[in-house]
């Protein structure tokens, strides 16, 4: 069995014990968020009726072509599904290795030909990839999707406006960005969440106690000691979704990380990494 | 004979308690071993020791390796089904079927379906939505069609009903024992593997009390129904244990002659399970004595 083979099953593993987080939550997204742009553009057409209708406004002033509401859209869906699936993604970790010792379920899976390395990088890259890549792709569609609920009805009002064009053009602009700290956001999340996933593997009960109440006990250590906190400011700045990190920025244009703290936060995910597929071999009788 | 599995002083403590105190056997390629021992004796940490599923002091060698070193790739040739259900409650019986063949080089998915096709188990349903004897009965058939070279069992049929542990046993017998196939085997239920055994090793607190194949245990030890007035002759030979019948006593002894034996009553082969029981007894009194 080669590695991908392998690895490919282990997350097919993982989606089917937790398929609400993984799948079913980003299409049921996908579906209400369609369902109520057809809701709302059947209800506006009924409401205003097609012929009493009236802009006082031509389609000019939208100013499709060069962003505005396209490009709003666009951000809105990739912020909100992104900050979802962080949320879902750090969820996850904290029962990934946990939950197999507690129903022991620990001992058929390692009774089958599959390393802990294996098992370790299969949930990791769950929490920082394949999560928040398949919300992204979610966003992605949904705001697509809503792109073409809007057309069409935009065609029954205002014959002749390039909606779909524009409007979507400007969103995917937004999309190039939002990739782009996706894979920024791998790296600097890669402390906090590596962190849970060690926490899940070595927890003997409350993970979620332990994952919080050791960087609290650090930020008291460091308070009491010394003047700052900086290894607590430091991991509670990671702690925050990229986008999100520093000033609000709906745009998400400005969102990069220092070449140095990348190398940092990706030396301790490393180390983390490494901790984690130690423990899960050595640490506990199971 | 090569062994399957070699373990040379195997110590294992828990805090104060010793489970496993400098244990030594081997089980050799093509044996079907019996671990047998009271609760708490140390077999399941044996196993697992062998398992590399837990540290431990000593030395163990499995089909050649140490199991500590790369356990998952020793799992290649090794199955294992352990006393509890640690299938994961939430698989889908085909979805356990299809990530076995994913990742297991031997597994074969036929085989599964062949030996699945045989029970009352749905390929739909999921592990919880099965009877504990489903559950063991779905594990058997991921183990029996990985075509392993080893397989050890821990307790494989604790809690279940007779005709569940029956089909168990016969299944193994039927597709999985052959002479270049290794069985270990921990069970309480001792008499339903018996005619399944060629060798047996009795473990107690921590240490071996027995480690012998099967024919020389049945040479050395003899079960003899003794009649009443042969009792004080019968208890000068020092029996292991004696058990009182209705017309005398059924006693054991250890390495007394067939011929002197004779006089005393009726001779028959010793049950692994009377033989576990007496010298257990014997340990105990032994052991409160002191």
């Amino acid at each position: 069995m080669n590695q991908v083979t392998t690895l490919m099953a282990l997350f097919q593993r993982e989606s089917w014990e937790h398929p609400n987080l993984i799948w079913r939550l980003p299409v049921g997204l996908v579906i209400l968020n369609v369902v109520l742009a057809i809701a709302s553009v059947s209800l506006g057409l009924q409401y205003f009726g097609t012929e009493n209708f009236k802009f006082e406004f031509n389609s000019q002033d939208l100013s499709f072509d060069q962003g505005g509401p396209g490009q709003a859209a666009a951000t809105f869906f990739l912020l909100s599904y992104f900050l979802l699936s962080q949320m879902v993604a750090i969820g996850y970790l904290l029962s990934a290795l946990y939950e197999e010792r507690k129903d022991r379920s620990i001992l058929f899976w390692k009774s089958l030909p599959v390393s802990d390395f294996q098992v370790v990088l299969s949930k990791a890259l769950m929490g920082l990839v394949v999560i928040p890549g398949l919300y992204l792709l979610a966003a992605m569609l949904t705001f697509m999707l809503v792109t073409v609920v809007l057309s069409l009805g935009m065609t029954f009002l205002l014959p002749g406006t390039a909606l779909f064009d524009g409007f979507l053009m400007a969103g995917l602009a937004v999309v190039g960005e939002a990739l782009r700290v996706f894979a920024l956001q791998i790296i600097w999340g890669a402390p906090v969440f590596l962190w849970v996933l060690l926490v899940s593997g070595l927890a003997r009960g409350q993970p979620l106690i332990w994952a919080m109440g050791i960087p609290l006990l650090v930020l008291v250590v460091e308070k009491s000691l010394l003047s700052e906190a900086r290894v607590f400011d430091w991991f509670y700045a990671h702690a925050t979704p990229l986008p999100f990190a520093g000033a609000w920025n709906p745009m998400m244009g400005s969102a990069s990380i220092d070449l140095a703290d990348g190398f940092l936060a990706a030396g301790i995910g490393l180390i983390l990494f490494g901790l984690t597929v130690f423990g899960r071999r050595h640490f506990h009788e199971i | 004979m090569s062994n399957a599995i070699s373990v040379q002083s195997l110590s294992k403590r828990f805090g104060d308690h010793q489970a496993l105190d400098r244990v030594s056997f081997e089980v050799p390629k093509g044996a079907v071993v019996g671990l047998i021992g009271p609760n708490g004796a140390g077999k399941t940490t044996a196993l697992k020791a062998i398992l590399g599923l837990s540290a431990f002091e000593g030395t163990v060698e499995v089909l050649g390796k140490s199991p500590r070193s790369a356990p998952h790739q020793m799992m290649t040739s090794v199955g294992y089904i352990s006393d509890v259900g640690i299938l994961p409650r939430w698989l889908k019986v085909n979805d356990a079927l299809k990530f076995t063949q994913a990742i297991h080089p031997q597994f074969d998915l036929e085989k599964a379906h062949a030996i699945l096709a045989k029970t009352d188990i749905p390929l739909k349903q999921r592990v919880k939505a099965l009877s504990k004897g489903m559950v063991t009965q779905l594990h058997l058939a991921l183990v029996l069609a990985m075509d392993v070279q080893l397989l050890i069992l821990d307790e494989p049929t604790l809690g279940l009903d007779i005709v569940y542990r029956s089909q168990f046993y016969q299944q193994i017998l039927n597709e999985f024992l052959s002479e270049d196939r290794t069985l270990l085997i921990s069970t309480h239920q001792v008499e339903e593997i018996e005619s399944l055994l060629t060798h047996l090793i009795f473990i107690d607190q921590g240490k071996i009390r027995l480690d012998a194949a099967l024919d020389d245990v049945y040479s050395r030890y003899r079960a003899v129904d003794v009649v009443k007035s042969q009792m004080s002759a019968a208890r000068g030979l020092k029996p292991l244990s004696e058990q009182a019948q209705i017309e005398g006593a059924c006693m054991i002894f250890d390495g007394v002659s067939a011929e002197s034996l004779a006089e005393l009553g009726t001779t028959r082969r010793v049950g692994i399970a009377e033989l576990f029981v007496a010298m257990m007894t014997r340990e105990t009194k032994s052991t409160a004595s002191i």
